[in-house]
């Protein structure tokens, strides 16, 4: 019977898994272009011996879930939010081109552009440079204008590199941003609403039911050890010579 | 792999942070020349456990990988440099930017700072000073007496004198931009100090090089808008109501185990 308890904490472990997934979706319910994360158990089955029972809950298996996240406006000039598919080209850490949702752009100390997390936004060629200006645009195509008290007329700097990679190419980096194994191309359908964030796509409710269902799932795995404990105990008093 | 209860508790501290910055914005809804701050969240790293790809047998790899996200954090405030609205007051000395800039002040410890409050006074020289003391830069000395104190759109300053009858010039107030003004730290009563990240201040005449223009007898009000703010303050309980509920499942699930084992 010592079996079952392997089988039963193989459940515990993907329940606390599970939670874990869900409490990371729920603490990042408020930020920009976070994309929610499922959490999948996958069944083992052991062979060997005669027990066709021992189907074991193997390792969680985790999956960004790329719907889209409710638009909100905010009326700044650069804030924007990715219409329907698509991604935000920029640069990680490492100097790779990595995707993000995230629009809350900003000027950075370098004069650079970058999103609300620090990472410089690519264009055409490159990062995009961000002069002292009156006033900075960034239109549906991605074009960046500013407007100079020498030149009253816009001035495009550059065009902001969008990209509709296959979703299945998408991978999430420990960073939090999505790479593909090889750099997107420019995709020119791919719509930015200007003055407007995208928010995460978590939905409280779901999660929270995520949560209860782990919750309980759990404890009926903690039942089915102590129910092995019982069983092993009612074993282990009939053996005994003085009962 | 961090638990459940350590990521709701980041969710639970960022939210706090969240919910300062818009107290903070609300407090300030009616100080002169304020500009309200945004929280901006910031995902913590992923644990990879097991990459995507990696091999499951001989000739398989595995789907989906596992990678648990450890939670949320404030990456910082930025500061949303947009116009407040113009209030009339109808007082001489009562200055506006309109446009970006900032009025240019000198401290007590000789540093300069930087400012948008333009509600000045007169000190026991004549000097223009804010509310607090710190004189304007440059230096502008109304002398006793003046009457019909104008101040156009450049920043000239004139009056009339007494026993004169036209106007003399007293001064020009300059503004001061910088690149970068969300970088510019906040040092109270209304003033910045220059940082790295502001990039150096450069002075100019107002209304010309992107300078705003000066308004005599309005004030700049505070850019919160108390809707938003009430908006986001209830979004932001939502939030710390479910990471509170998490922490509680999580310690519900902790102490199933402890008394059933």
């Amino acid at each position: 019977m010592d079996r079952l308890i392997y089988t039963a904490l193989t459940g515990m472990r993907a329940r606390t898994a599970a939670q874990a997934v869900t409490a990371n979706n729920l603490a990042n319910v408020s930020t920009t272009g976070f994309r929610r994360e499922l959490s999948s158990l996958a069944s083992q089955y052991l062979n060997g011996g005669n027990a066709t029972a021992r189907v074991q809950a193997s390792d969680t298996m985790t999956t960004s879930l790329l719907d889209g996240g409710a638009i909100e406006p905010t009326g700044q000039p650069l804030d924007v939010a990715v219409q329907g598919a698509g991604w935000i080209a920029v640069q990680a850490a490492d100097g790779s081109e990595a995707y993000t949702r995230r629009g809350d752009l900003r000027v950075s100390a370098a004069g650079l552009l970058e999103t609300g997390d620090g990472h410089p936004v690519l264009g055409n060629g490159g990062a995009i440079a961000v002069p002292a200006a009156l006033s900075v645009a960034i239109a549906s195509d991605g074009s960046i204008s500013i407007v100079t008290e020498g030149s009253p007329t816009p001035v495009v700097l550059d065009r902001i590199k969008l990209v509709d990679p296959l979703p299945s190419t998408l991978r999430r980096g420990d960073d939090t941003l999505f790479r593909t194994p090889t750099p997107a191309d420019t995709a020119s359908s791919v719509q930015l609403t200007p003055g407007a964030l995208e928010r995460a796509n978590v939905s409280s409710a779901a999660e929270l039911v995520d949560m209860l269902e782990a919750a309980r799932s759990f404890e009926t795995n903690v039942k089915l050890l102590t129910a092995t404990r019982d069983i092993d105990e009612a074993g282990a008093k009939l053996m005994r010579y003085d009962s | 792999m961090t638990s459940a209860l350590q990521i709701a508790r980041s969710g639970l501290d960022a939210l706090d942070q969240k919910m300062k910055t818009i107290s903070n914005n609300l407090a300030n809804v009616n100080t002169t020349g304020f500009k309200r701050d945004r929280a901006n969240f910031e995902t913590l790293m992923y644990q990879t456990t097991r990459n995507p790809g990696a091999p499951s047998a001989a000739d398989a790899q595995y789907a989906t990988g596992l990678g648990t996200g450890t939670g949320v954090r404030v990456a910082g405030t930025e500061r949303i440099h947009t116009q407040g609205s113009l209030q009339q007051t109808d007082n001489a000395l009562d200055l506006a930017i309109e446009g970006s800039g900032f009025f240019q002040l000198t401290l007590a410890d000789g540093r300069t700072a930087y400012s948008r409050d333009g509600g000045f006074k007169l000190n026991s020289d004549g000097q223009l000073v804010t509310g607090s003391g710190n004189k304007l830069v440059p230096a502008i000395t109304i002398p006793d007496g003046a009457q019909a104190i104008t101040i156009a759109a450049d920043g000239t300053v004139s009056a009339t004198l007494q026993g004169q009858t036209d106007p003399a010039q007293l001064g020009q107030i300059q503004i001061a931009r910088f690149i970068n003004p969300a970088g510019l730290q906040p040092i109270g009563e209304n003033m910045y100090a220059e940082t790295v990240a502001s990039g150096t201040a450069q002075a100019g005449v107002p209304g010309t090089n992107g300078a705003g223009a000066v308004r005599q007898g309005s004030l700049e009000t505070s850019n919160v808008s108390t809707v938003q703010e009430l908006v986001d303050m209830i979004e932001t309980q939502r939030a710390y109501e479910v990471n509170a509920k998490v922490i509680n499942s999580a310690d519900e699930m902790a102490k199933y185990v402890t008394q059933n084992m």
